[in-house]
């Protein structure tokens, strides 16, 4: 490759994109939305599938204990917990705390509770769970051994919620997975297709070029780097529209998911690659002759 | 078939006919699918030679004219040009092939929104000629076409025979050992396509073989070269035709239009297109190297 071949191909791909600059400006807009679209799509599943791992957070197993319940068994009760599989942290409440937290819930009508002689409420271990013990099934184990404890008076987990929710979990992991491909799939058809139109218009050119024995490859290389050009233009067209409505959401929505920097430059990487190699394969059809 | 026609692929053409012969067909077939573009074709074209091809669009010429490029392979049979079989040839040989071989076609085939340089220079860049060497070349062939005070208008702002000739110089400016003129008048008129023609036989002069396709059976009669008629795929004739006593491209231009309108304007009756097909004197085809 002579100095002046490679200058000549890279100023190439830039001229085609200044004489092709309305259709290019047209692709790289199409590009542009089809990335963005693809962009969205992961930053709100991401986002969703974050709510639903919050709310599995949130379930938790009491155990309430018996009031008569002794000492030493409630130590024991207390040392098995905290060492259980799919047990996150254990919380001790005793009766007194139980009360003053319902007093706080329903505050107004505290009064209400002053009519009362004695301590209605039992004390009990809040289990947090982790990943592991958020399974149905293993809930569901869970509470069946510590029923069979001395002291306990009733276990009560939210075995059905759970269940739900891992219904819920499944059919939401496939509808992402199947929306994300068809989204995925067709960003890449729209850019394919787009870089297709600017490689068409030049297709005479080609032509022109494999007569006077241009090698596929010196032919293939400005529209690669055009191609990429493109893409990479595309890409940062994108990522600008996003950070932009991004940085309004994050005013309102607190502790949103959001592209960080990584994200963002695999992006514009990615739509770089798309461009370059969409460009590659709409050639191909034409360097055959 | 005269038992001397040179035999494809067994043997390869003895090295003083390799110099002397530039392209090749031996009985040459080319189908797509159902329907036969050539038949049983077989010519050759020498070194420096003048060939027209004269047939009713149809006939085979492009189909012939492409298969010389390697834009096709033959369905049997060999094509040969310089040291390229098409029987062997790689595809990554072809752009060497190409660089060895001009082409001028009917609608020019310009980058129509570069300039006149642009276009010229564009056949050197392709092949990596260095800067300043592709400044002389393009100069030069622009200038010898007659196009070197319009050098930097766009393609597209010239008149036909214009373009035509900045389609010339593209061709000749890598210096090919052939040129193929695909109907290169076709878009022309008359006296614009003798200027186009007289270029042509120029660049023959310089010693490149030049292969010229036209459906003009009358135009080129008038030149005292070599024909090689095509119809249905076929060729029909091959005939070295008489060399004037003045090579006809050296007559003055104004005492060849005058002798084209008498030539061109009477109509002939199919018959004596017939009788005329067969002047003397016809060459065997394939045999004349014997």
């Amino acid at each position: 490759m002579h100095s002046t071949q490679a200058r000549y191909l890279v100023r190439e791909g830039m001229v085609g994109l200044v004489r092709r600059r309305l259709s290019g400006t047209v692709a790289v807009l199409i590009m542009g939305s089809s990335l963005l679209m693809l962009a969205i799509f992961s930053i709100v599943s991401i986002n969703l599938d974050r709510i639903l791992q919050t709310v599995r957070g949130d379930i938790d197993v009491v155990v309430y204990l018996r009031d008569d319940i002794h000492e030493a068994d409630q130590a024991v009760l207390h040392e098995d917990l905290l060492s259980m599989a799919g047990v996150h942290a254990v919380r001790y409440v005793g009766r007194d705390e139980a009360l003053q937290r319902f007093r706080g819930e329903i505050a107004d009508d505290s009064e209400l509770l002053d009519a009362l002689e004695a301590n209605p409420l039992p004390a009990s271990f809040e289990l947090s769970l982790d990943a592991l013990g958020q399974d149905a099934k293993r809930l569901e184990s869970l509470t069946g051994s510590l029923g069979r404890y001395p002291g306990v008076e009733e276990v009560v987990a939210e075995i059905e919620w759970v269940r739900r929710l891992d219904r819920f979990s499944s059919v939401f992991m496939l509808v992402t997975a199947v929306i994300g491909v068809i989204v995925l799939v067709s960003a890449v058809f729209v850019i394919s297709n787009t870089v297709r139109l600017t490689v068409e218009e030049s297709a005479e050119q080609v032509a022109i070029m494999k007569l006077v024995g241009a090698t596929n490859a010196f032919i293939r290389t400005p529209f690669v780097i055009g191609g990429a050009l493109q893409g990479a233009a595309a890409g940062v067209l994108a990522m600008g529209v996003l950070l932009v409505a991004g940085h309004f959401v994050r005013q309102h929505i607190d502790g949103i998911f959001f592209f960080g920097t990584g994200q963002v430059l695999g992006f514009v990487v990615l739509s770089t690659l798309l461009g370059a190699g969409g460009s590659l394969v709409a050639l191909r059809r034409h360097l055959r002759l | 078939m005269p038992d001397s026609a040179p035999r494809p692929g067994s043997s390869l053409p003895r090295s003083h006919q390799e110099m002397r012969q530039i392209i090749s067909f031996y009985h040459v077939n080319l189908r797509y699918g159902d329907t036969s573009a050539l038949s049983d074709v077989s010519f050759s074209v020498d070194n420096g030679e003048f060939l027209f091809v004269v047939g009713p669009s149809g006939a085979g010429k492009s189909s012939a004219l492409r298969l010389v490029l390697m834009q096709e392979r033959p369905t049997d049979g060999q094509v040969q040009v310089g040291r390229f079989l098409s029987t062997r040839v790689r595809r990554k040989e072809i752009p060497l092939l190409r660089r060895e071989i001009g082409v001028v076609f009917q609608d020019f085939r310009l980058l129509t929104d570069r300039s006149v340089e642009e276009n010229v220079a564009f056949a050197q860049m392709v092949i990596g000629v260095p800067r300043a060497e592709i400044k002389r070349n393009v100069a030069r062939v622009i200038n010898w076409v007659g196009l070197y005070h319009k050098r930097n208008q766009i393609a597209r702002t010239l008149s036909g025979g214009e373009q035509q000739r900045v389609a010339i110089a593209r061709a000749i400016v890598n210096q090919p050992k052939i040129l193929l003129a695909d109907e290169p008048t076709g878009n022309l008129d008359p006296e614009v396509s003798q200027e186009v023609i007289d270029l042509l036989f120029r660049i023959n002069a310089a010693g490149t073989a030049v292969v010229m396709s036209t459906h003009d059976h009358l135009m080129v009669r008038q030149y005292g070269q070599r024909v090689l008629s095509l119809e249905g795929g076929r060729v029909i004739s091959d005939v070295e035709r008489y060399r004037p006593r003045r090579p006809e491209h050296a007559r003055p231009l104004a005492e060849r239009i005058v002798r084209a309108d008498e030539d061109g304007a009477v109509a002939r009756s199919p018959e004596q297109w017939e009788g005329m097909r067969d002047d003397p004197p016809a060459r065997e085809q394939g045999g004349r190297d014997a």
